[in-house]
């Protein structure tokens, strides 16, 4: 696992970076699900959103480990 | 016997009924937003602690201020303060990183980056202006304790930014999963009822049953509902994806209802001046509105298909109404043709004319709410409509100076003192001359803040000296702390008592100061304690005794304001200016109305002003308008142009010979696209474009003519005393 990455000769640890690309995938992802109105049909839509970004999150988390 | 005690079970039953109903209705709500605030300031405490952050505290405060009962309204505040807060870093960065060996300078920057973060806070609306208020004070609260010491610089900025993001993350994640309150509600609530208020001021005005007071405070209101839309609708972006979605149609929505609100108060004058003196146009007109009763709906339509039927219904009285002013117009008294007269052929075009035009925008209006209630997705509007926002730049400005001043004087005080709290001072004083910069009423807003706070440092040094020291777990500390947080909470929930609420909680949490380990060091609770309450007593001095913005001199300034719009309607481009006009207009009403609570005479002043301002300006839009879309000949284009900047004199400086002079040109305007209209050249399209400029033109010269209306009080007051023009 790559703890962390060399930018600019800064040492950025690698699970904030991945964070940091759950937060733009999570903000095309809701754009996209709000404009085709999937969010009407959930029960708890914050919840929803939560646990996507925890799977996206984790998901990622995953590919670094295996990385 | 029996049957009696079963019906008092039951009527206890209905009774207790009601009672649940009740409280679900008004204490629930406001409970469950306590417990929501505790159980995020308590999360944000101990995860703060887990991930080892020096300052737990920072993030438990970052609760309590981004904590609002709506969720969307959390997320936009705290993307402002995230915002706010890299920036006030970094100017704290140059600050300390350019000033570090010189207090003296380092203070005066500081005081200065305040200022100027203040004036952008009072140039600014909702959060925009609250995220000029941190970066402001944020610079203080990093830079003045690395001032003291700057080598720690670096890390007491990353460790508040981080404590800042968990507090953020915290509010925002508890408040939008435990019982969401969406913002969707109360934007769908606001346009519904603004639907029923808008449709009860048609009808008070056309049955003339309400005095002019209070059709002036239904204006107001409506005026209040505009812009709680507009700020609603720009929090909403954040919360909700489908809102997002919708947000062209929604500011459609508002500024389709401004144009059929003035419309419809343009139409509304017009027949109040041709109806005073039983003029033969005001009796056709009185007729042809009685036929049409039941203009529309009495209560908002509930549903997307009641809003659609309603707009087919308006859309059939169109054309009723274009029928009905045939058939009058055939029977118009002859022998009145022409001509200024009050109850003339022209007036009743006019009249017409403008009816027409409201019921047109009625109609897009109804449709455009009628496809945001409705399921299906509609396609945005293709025309993309902004919301202005207008500010004094003088009174944001003094308040900017204002700040500077506090901070001067606070500064000298610490360095004339040498008091070890005076850091502490001047950041407090930094903080409250920015917080309350912009608030209705700056000096009671302190005094509630100073009580907040003073009840936030005895609870606090009891709890920290007598209760912490026996508890030994953290769950121990949260368990205690809840009923303490709990009280401040309960006070936040109730709009009167919310300052004096926040001021507990915040300084509650700031000298309980909870780490893990706990450190306890009386002496300093002490010492910052009465440092934050002196430097909260400076800013609160100064705000009482400087410049007032509130008082008669900011009102001068609004009503100035108010006037310079149509100014702007006459000389900026057309492009798009009636939207700006219109939202612009009501943005600084708005303003004063809330800020400054004027007494009720003042009020009408204003309101009469901003009636009169939104009529001329409409009308001058329009003219310029028609002028932009036909060639027309260059007399007349001449002569209305002449028209139009005669009557940005004449509100410029009111006064009688300048309303002689807007009033000939009015006329001669009028007299040459009348005759332009004759030409036999004219094709449709264009008669239709001179109709309208005719119209336009009309109104303008019988509102200038209008004996009742503050024009003319204002003009009168000013031949007689020329110095005194408002």
């Amino acid at each position: 696992m790559i703890r962390e990455i060399p930018m600019l000769d800064a040492l950025v640890p690698s699970l904030l970076l991945s964070f940091l690309a759950s937060i733009a995938f999570q903000v095309v992802t809701d754009r996209v699900l709000g404009r085709l109105g999937i969010y009407r049909h959930v029960w708890h839509p914050t919840l929803f959103r939560l646990c996507l970004f925890v799977c996206t999150f984790g998901a990622f988390g995953l590919a670094l480990l295996r990385g | 016997m029996s049957t009696t005690a079963a019906d008092t079970a039951k009527g206890w039953l209905n009774a207790s009924g009601q009672e649940l109903a009740g409280w679900l209705k008004g204490d629930a709500p406001r409970l469950l937003f306590s417990l929501k605030i505790c159980l995020a300031a308590l999360l944000a405490m101990v995860l703060s602690m887990l991930l080892e952050l020096d300052q737990p505290r920072t993030a438990m405060i970052t609760v309590f201020v981004v904590m609002q009962p709506e969720t969307g309204m959390v997320l936009a505040k705290s993307l402002y303060r995230i915002a706010a807060t890299v920036v006030g870093t970094l100017a704290a960065l140059v600050l300390v990183g350019a000033f570090a060996q010189q207090r003296e300078l380092f203070l005066l920057g500081l005081a200065l980056w305040i200022g100027i973060c203040t004036a952008g806070a009072a140039f600014h609306r909702n959060f925009r202006s609250y995220g000029f208020v941190l970066a402001g004070y944020t610079a203080a609260m990093i830079g003045l304790p690395s001032a003291v010491q700057p080598d720690t610089f670096f890390t007491t900025a990353v460790t508040r930014l981080s404590e800042i993001c968990l507090g953020i993350v915290c509010a925002g994640v508890v408040s939008d999963l435990i019982f969401p309150r969406p913002l969707a509600a109360a934007i769908y609530g606001n346009v519904e009822s603004r639907y029923a208020a808008f449709i009860s001021l048609v009808r008070a005005s056309l049955s003339g049953s309400a005095t002019a007071a209070q059709l002036e405070k239904m204006q107001l209101s409506l005026v209040s509902k505009v812009l709680a839309l507009e700020s609603l609708r720009s929090a909403a972006v954040l919360e909700d994806p489908e809102l997002r979605a919708r947000d062209r149609s929604l500011r459609k929505l508002n500024s389709e209802f401004m144009a059929a609100a003035t419309t419809f108060y343009s139409f509304h004058q017009l027949m109040k001046r041709l109806t005073r003196d039983q003029t033969p146009a005001g009796e056709l007109l009185q007729d042809i509105y009685r036929s049409l009763g039941g203009l529309v709906g009495a209560e908002a339509p509930g549903s997307a298909a009641a809003a659609s039927r309603t707009a087919r219904r308006i859309a059939a009285l169109r054309v009723l109404l274009a029928r009905r002013a045939r058939e009058a117009e055939l029977a118009f008294p002859a022998g009145e043709g022409g001509g200024a007269a009050p109850g003339s052929l022209q007036d009743f075009r006019t009249a017409l004319h403008l009816l027409n035009r409201f019921l047109r925008e009625m109609h897009g209006y109804t449709r455009s709410y009628a496809a945001l209630g409705g399921e299906q997705r509609v396609l945005d509007p293709q025309e993309d409509v902004r919301f202005d926002l207008r500010t004094d730049p003088v009174v944001a400005l003094v308040s900017g100076l204002r700040a500077f001043l506090a901070l001067l004087v606070a500064s000298y005080f610490w360095i004339a003192s040498g008091w070890a709290g005076g850091a502490s001072m001047v950041m407090n004083a930094g903080i409250v001359s920015a917080l309350f910069a912009a608030a209705p009423d700056p000096p009671a807003a302190v005094r509630r803040m100073v009580t907040g706070f003073s009840a936030g440092l005895v609870a606090a040094v009891l709890f920290k000296f007598l209760v912490v020291p026996s508890l030994d777990t953290v769950l121990l500390l949260c368990v205690a702390m809840f009923p303490v947080l709990m009280l401040g909470a309960h006070l936040v929930s109730r709009p009167k008592q919310a300052a004096i609420g926040h001021g507990f909680l915040i300084f509650f949490s700031y000298i309980t100061s909870p780490t893990n380990p706990m450190t306890f060091n009386a002496t300093d609770a002490v010492n910052e304690g009465i440092a934050t309450l002196i430097g909260i007593a400076v800013a609160g001095v100064v705000f009482a005794t400087l410049a007032p913005v509130n008082g008669a001199w900011g009102r001068k300034r609004v009503l100035r304001q108010l006037r310079r719009q149509v100014e702007a309607a006459c000389f900026e481009p057309v492009a798009g200016l009636r939207e700006r006009f219109e939202s612009g207009t009501r943005d600084l009403l708005h303003k004063q109305v809330v800020t400054a609570q004027p007494d009720d005479h003042q009020q009408r002043l204003l309101v009469g002003w901003f009636l009169s301002v939104l009529e001329i300006g409409h009308a001058v839009i329009q003219l310029r308008q028609v002028l932009h879309d036909v060639a027309a000949p260059a007399e007349l284009e001449a002569a209305v142009k002449g028209a139009v900047s005669a009557l940005a004199g004449l509100y410029r400086r009111p006064g009688r010979e300048h309303r002689e002079a807007a009033l000939q040109q009015v006329a001669l305007a009028l007299r040459l696209a009348t005759q332009t209209a004759l030409l036999p050249a004219a094709d449709d399209h264009s008669s239709v474009l001179y109709a309208r400029l005719r119209t336009s033109l009309h109104l303008i010269q019988s509102a200038l003519l209008d004996e009742e209306g503050v024009l003319m009080a204002t003009t009168a007051v000013s031949a007689a005393n020329p110095g005194e023009a408002i």
